[in-house]
């Protein structure tokens, strides 16, 4: 990103973001008022219904990326790149019948990790902590990172102080709300984004009419239009791997399936795809018409801010600077939840304290919740730019725990040699790709190693595993 | 003698406009970024003949890059022109995309691996109790 004039005054930006951490505070301790236990702080006392579970699970979903990344994938690879972003929703919808299966499975489940610790053991529960936890705190500082920049650029505001607020307002309403107040904020933040996103397609769309888009594009861009574009086609599967490795494994979904009422989860995954499927395309949609609306773009990242601006001017940048900051909110929120409880339940229990009581292990996931937000700060503070782009040498290491999981909830055959092997060589082989070939196709070739290591080892394999053994007793 | 105006002044005696880049830049996904230092305005021209005969402007205002995207694969020659008329140096970009074979063979395993993905899930666990 390059230091171009803000978009809106400072003065404005302080106005909305004081008002705005002071909402989502307020709600927070409100929302986490009732919390006397880890299960009522960590999963919200298992019992989200269907309205508020599709809006957590497409507000979640919603990330910086989303309002971002999506744009800057459509300037980068056209009509292809806006479809592959979209692809992120099947991550969404196939993870609907799996949540039934995990519920069903794992009545008393906490985390992702309690299924890898009692259905591989140990090493592959090691394994697996390590790609999450290194996925989730790269997210988790990219998004910081992100927020610092972007109010800077969209108000002016400094990168520490953006950055810290929003991390600040994140941690303070999480810690005091746990999931439930993580869920109840992500309502309202996937109400606000959805009306913005709408808003903003239309306005683009009564400034310029798609003709003039598409004329723009064929003269200017053609290889964002052309059909074999090879960056562009390889880009649809990957980043639809990412999507579905992302989803599968990452804790931020698990914790939602313990936590939806039984019979929601389903439902709640699939509708809440089907909400966030169109929010890329609009994106996107509004990255393509830069051109024809004769908008110079200095950094691909500032396409969609840039093209709202001029559109509906101090309006839309005000609208934006909103979005931005409850996409923001609505991940960051989450995977501080998802992440402390990761670390409470698979780290500080089954590790150490195995009889810890109830209400320590709420205040232990409380503690757990304020050092991640300060490791994050202190992390994001020095504004390394390099550091957001750590977040893709993730892809093929949640890549290769694709196979492992949906194996692991539906063969009983698959074992612990396939787990292992397929998550460690599809990471290693996705990684030399990555760097090989490029960031477009190292979740593919991970996912399709990772593949072929699973499916040879359940061929081979003698073991049938007992389902029961993951109906452990809280 | 009349006097000249301090903006012009300064801007005759600043050093003409130039890309930040010092070789030629390369590209495998038709998309590249121009980065460049100027005092003021300048004007970015784009080419596909060394001579820029026949360059046509892309760009004019304050900023110092911008961001190019959708190239086909080819030769692009940039030059930039601040407001004295100073020219850079300029720059020449190759755009060779990825191997098309290579893209169609990894998007039908991307495809291949995503359908077994799916079948997997909704095959269920009916042939495994």
């Amino acid at each position: 990103m390059t230091s171009e004039a803000a978009l809106l005054p400072a003065g404005v930006g302080w106005t909305l973001l004081a008002a705005f951490s002071v909402l989502w505070i307020g709600l927070g301790i409100y929302w986490g008022r009732r919390n006397k236990s880890f299960e009522d702080h960590a999963l919200a006392g298992r019992n989200i219904g269907l309205a508020l579970g599709s809006a957590t699970a497409a507000a979640t979903w919603i990330t910086s990326n989303t309002t971002m990344l999506a744009p800057q994938f459509a300037l980068q690879l056209g009509i292809w790149g806006m479809l592959a972003y979209s692809t992120a929703a099947i991550g969404l919808l196939l993870f609907a019948p799996m949540a039934g299966r995990i519920r069903k499975l794992m009545p008393n489940g906490y985390t992702s990790g309690d299924f890898f610790r009692l259905r591989y053991g140990r090493v592959a529960w090691a394994v697996f902590l390590l790609f999450t936890l290194f996925y989730s705190l790269t997210w988790l500082v990219s998004m910081a990172m992100a927020g610092g920049i972007l109010l800077n650029t969209l108000s002016g505001i400094p990168y520490a102080w953006g950055m810290s607020v929003i991390l600040g307002v994140c941690v303070l309403y999480t810690m005091r709300g746990g999931l439930a107040a993580v869920i109840g904020t992500d309502f309202i933040q996937s109400l606000i984004i959805i009306v913005g996103i709408v808003v903003v397609g239309v306005a683009v769309l009564s400034h310029v009419p798609v003709e003039k888009i598409h004329a723009n594009l064929a003269a200017e861009r053609p290889a964002l239009l052309d059909v074999l574009f090879p960056a562009a086609i390889m880009a649809i599967f990957n980043n639809l791997l990412f999507g579905l490795g992302e989803v599968f494994h990452n804790n931020v979904w698990w914790s939602r399936a313990f936590a939806f009422r039984e019979g929601v989860a389903g439902k709640a995954f699939a509708l809440g795809g089907l909400i966030w499927f169109p929010i890329p395309l609009a994106a996107g949609f509004v990255a393509l018409a830069s051109g024809a609306l004769n908008v110079p773009v200095p950094a691909a990242d500032m396409v969609g801010p840039l093209v709202v601006a001029e559109v509906l001017g101090e309006a839309g940048a005000i609208g934006i600077f909103i979005i931005v900051f409850c996409s923001l909110a609505s991940s960051i929120d989450s995977l501080l939840a998802a992440t402390a409880d990761l670390m409470t339940e698979d780290v500080y229990r089954r590790m150490f304290r195995p009889a810890a009581h109830p209400e320590t292990l709420k205040k232990i996931a409380q503690w757990v919740t304020l050092g991640l937000g300060l490791f994050t700060w202190a992390v994001c503070l020095p504004r390394i730019g390099t550091l957001a782009t750590v977040l893709f040498f993730a892809g093929p290491l949640v890549g290769a725990m694709i196979w492992p999981i949906v194996t692991g909830l539906y063969w009983r055959r698959a074992n612990t040699t396939g787990a292992v092997g397929g998550m460690l060589l599809g990471a290693g082989i996705g990684l030399f790709f990555y760097f090989a070939i490029g960031f477009y196709v190292a979740s593919l070739i991970a996912t399709a190693v990772s593949m072929i290591w699973v499916l040879a080892c359940s061929a081979l394999s003698k073991t049938r595993f007992d389902w029961a053994l993951l109906r452990e007793a809280e | 003698m009349p006097a000249i105006p301090a903006a012009a002044a300064a801007a005759a005696a600043a050093p003409p406009p130039s890309f930040s880049a010092s070789a030629p830049l390369s590209s495998d996904t038709g998309y590249t970024r121009l980065d460049w230092n100027a005092s003021g305005d300048v004007v970015v021209e784009q080419a596909r003949k060394a001579d820029l005969s026949d360059a046509r402007t892309i760009y004019e205002g304050p900023n110092h890059a911008l961001f190019l995207s959708g190239l086909g694969g080819g030769t692009y020659y940039f030059s930039l022109r601040d407001e004295t008329g100073a020219r850079s140096a300029p720059l020449k970009l190759t755009v060779s995309h990825q191997s098309l074979t290579q893209a169609l063979f990894l998007t039908a395993i991307g495809f291949l691996v995503f359908i077994a993905t799916v079948a997997v899930i909704f095959r269920g666990a009916r042939d495994d109790q």
